[in-house]
């Protein structure tokens, strides 16, 4: 598969799990502010959420640092790496059995 | 550990893989998730066997049934799964690194550690002092030992791979992350509802650590894995590495509000349970993209999984993992939910995901390993077969059968029939439960017996450094 065609797939499958993704997230958080805001039963309802939001915020930091390093460059890269290293592991061993 | 001895291909620098990986560790692993595989069968087996009001250990407090159940999902968590990963990724995470784990001692005593928390753990289960937070039944005692001990292993993993230089490949990411979730997942499911949140808050919370158990702990340890080993038996890498990382950040940002999707109908307000039905359909796009990926990869290739056992094992789990995820797609609409909640669907549903998938995964990892690590061939190759068409023939007939009981039994609750016709009807689905779940562990007996003649005819001595992988036995190359 060419890189392009790797590079257009990829961009589509985002779009395609990020809108919905952007649209549920601002609904729920609207809603969080009125469950703080109003009904004291409701408030229990902000431990997961607040859990939620830790967690997303640690993940948009990490998102955010990965692509600065540059991980997103060469998307196909330590995927090639990772094969040729093991293709040298295999050599390596079959040369040590053989000696 | 030695330092990395160097060896010039290609003219590359390649440390050598006994420089890197603690084969025994592996192996020890394999048998301690081996062992407890065994107990958690047997436990299963007891339960099914009560189920049919055939219990073989009747009035014997420590021996009761509900007991059992908890030592059977127990076992199964902490002590097959569990292990098995771990033993996995001493042999994955330095080979991807480069890079030894952090401390060869430091791994025995985690390996030891471990043991004791989970034996700790089915003893604490059966004297009656389990937690009562469902797979964090762990005894409320246990649980600082528990956290140290997770703490340890992403301290002892995590170093290598943070060491390591980037871009990192997607199995790394999914090892990092599972690392850090499996703490807090486990902290948040034991502590929480123990010591801080009660009523509806812990439910929902107790939703949560059940759901993001297997979402975060079980799946990213299984798919790292299979992004490891699927490409190394193909002989080709990923198809896509970009559409894995989709993969990757879609599970991370989707998966962490989902618990609640199984407390539809719930006291929890209904905008939470809606959100939860959200992000389960958007993370089924994911599961997409990570299907589309693995079948790519093979594609012009796929006789190979008819001919390579350990490929077969694995995707027959992919196979089973969209099967569970399509159920997840039914399950998760409020209402599919009214007719299947609190029927054997769910436990057919369990069975699947959690045998069908990462259980065959792992064996399949296992069928790969154990020869190359102790350098000779099994035993007897085609009892490994056997172990996979009796394995995953027994777990298709159990859970189709588990999934169909279940909606009988929901059928009968919606026509307001008496609790005793549900009971009635249900009675020849558990027999089979029972038929298919004996075969899976006949299976499993085999594999071990296998195991053992193995290692018993390997000459291989664990005290000498020798070559890890060689001329690749069996099923490997
Ligand atoms: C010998 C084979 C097995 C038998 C006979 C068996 C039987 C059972 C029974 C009777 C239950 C309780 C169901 C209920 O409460 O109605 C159960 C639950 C469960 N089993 Fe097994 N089991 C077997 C193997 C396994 C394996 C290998 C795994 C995982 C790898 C597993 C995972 C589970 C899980 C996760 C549950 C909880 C389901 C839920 O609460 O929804 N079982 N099993």
């Amino acid at each position: 598969m060419s890189a392009h065609r790797t590079h257009w797939l990829t961009k589509i499958v985002f779009a395609l799990i990020l809108t919905p993704a952007i649209l549920g997230f601002a609904n729920k958080f609207l809603d969080l502010v009125l469950v703080v805001q109003g009904d004291e039963d409701g408030a229990f309802a902000v431990t997961p959420i607040v859990n939620y939001l830790l967690a997303t915020a640690g993940f948009v930091c990490l998102l955010l640092w990965t692509a600065a390093r540059g991980a997103f460059q060469d998307l196909d890269g330590p995927s090639r790496v990772m094969f040729e290293n093991e293709q040298r592991f295999e050599k390596l061993a079959r040369e040590t059995a053989l000696d | 550990m030695t330092s990395a001895t160097n060896s010039s291909i290609d003219g590359q620098q390649c440390p050598r893989h006994e420089d890197l990986v603690e084969d025994r560790l592996v192996l020890w692993y394999f048998v301690a998730a081996l062992t407890f595989m065994t107990i958690s069968m047997l436990a299963g087996i007891l339960m099914g066997l009560q189920l049919l009001r055939h219990n073989p250990l009747p009035a014997i407090e420590v021996l009761s049934p509900g007991r059992w159940r908890m030592v059977h999902t127990n076992a199964i968590a902490y002590g097959f799964l569990a292990n098995a990963f771990l033993g996995i990724m001493h042999w994955v995470i330095p080979r991807l690194t480069l890079r030894p784990v952090l401390s060869n001692p430091l791994s025995y005593l985690i390996f030891f550690a471990w043991q004791a928390v989970v034996l700790a753990t089915a003893v604490g289960i059966l004297f009656g002092q389990a937690q009562g937070v469902e797979w964090g039944e762990t005894p409320v005692w246990i649980d600082p030992f528990a956290l140290l001990g997770l703490l340890l292993v992403a301290i002892n993993f995590g170093a290598p791979i943070i060491n390591a230089p980037g871009p990192l490949y997607v199995t790394l990411w999914y090892y990092l992350a599972a690392l850090v979730w499996t703490f807090l997942t486990y902290a948040m499911g034991n502590l929480l509802p123990e010591y801080f949140v009660c009523g509806s808050s812990a439910g929902a919370v107790g939703g949560l650590f059940i759901h993001d158990l297997v979402g975060l702990f079980v799946t990213p340890l299984g798919w790292g894995m299979m992004y490891y080993f699927v490409p190394i038996l193909l002989k080709r890498p990923m198809w896509s590495h970009g559409l894995s990382l989709v993969g990757f950040w879609g599970l991370a940002f989707f998966y962490p509000l989902q618990g609640i999707h199984h407390f539809l109908y719930t006291p929890i307000p209904m905008f939470l349970q809606y959100g939860a039905v959200l992000s389960t359909i958007a993370l089924e796009f994911v599961v997409l993209t990570v299907i589309v990926n693995f079948v790519g990869t093979l594609y012009g290739t796929g006789d190979l999984v008819l001919r390579n056992l350990p490929l077969r094992y694995f995707y027959t789990g992919i196979l089973f993992y969209f099967l569970t995820c399509l159920q997840c797609a039914l399950q998760v609409t409020l209402t599919f939910q009214a007719l299947i909640h609190f029927t054997d669907w769910v436990v057919g549903h369990a069975h699947m995901v959690m045998f069908g998938v990462f259980s065959l995964w792992q064996l399949g990892v296992m069928t790969y390993l154990v020869p190359r690590i102790l350098k000779t061939e099994w035993y007897n190759p085609k009892w490994c077969e056997w172990h996979y068409w009796a394995s995953s023939g027994g777990l298709l007939v159990m859970a189709s059968d588990l999934i169909l009981g279940g909606l009988f039994q929901g059928w009968s609750w919606a026509a307001l029939q008496p609790w005793d016709a549900s009971i009635h009807l249900s009675i020849p689905f558990w027999s089979v439960r029972l038929v298919a779940g004996l075969v899976m562990f006949a299976a499993q007996i085999l594999f071990v017996v296998n195991f053992y003649l193995t290692w018993r005819k390997s000459t291989r001595s664990f005290s000498v450094t020798v070559p890890a992988t060689g001329a690749a036995p069996a099923f490997g190359q």
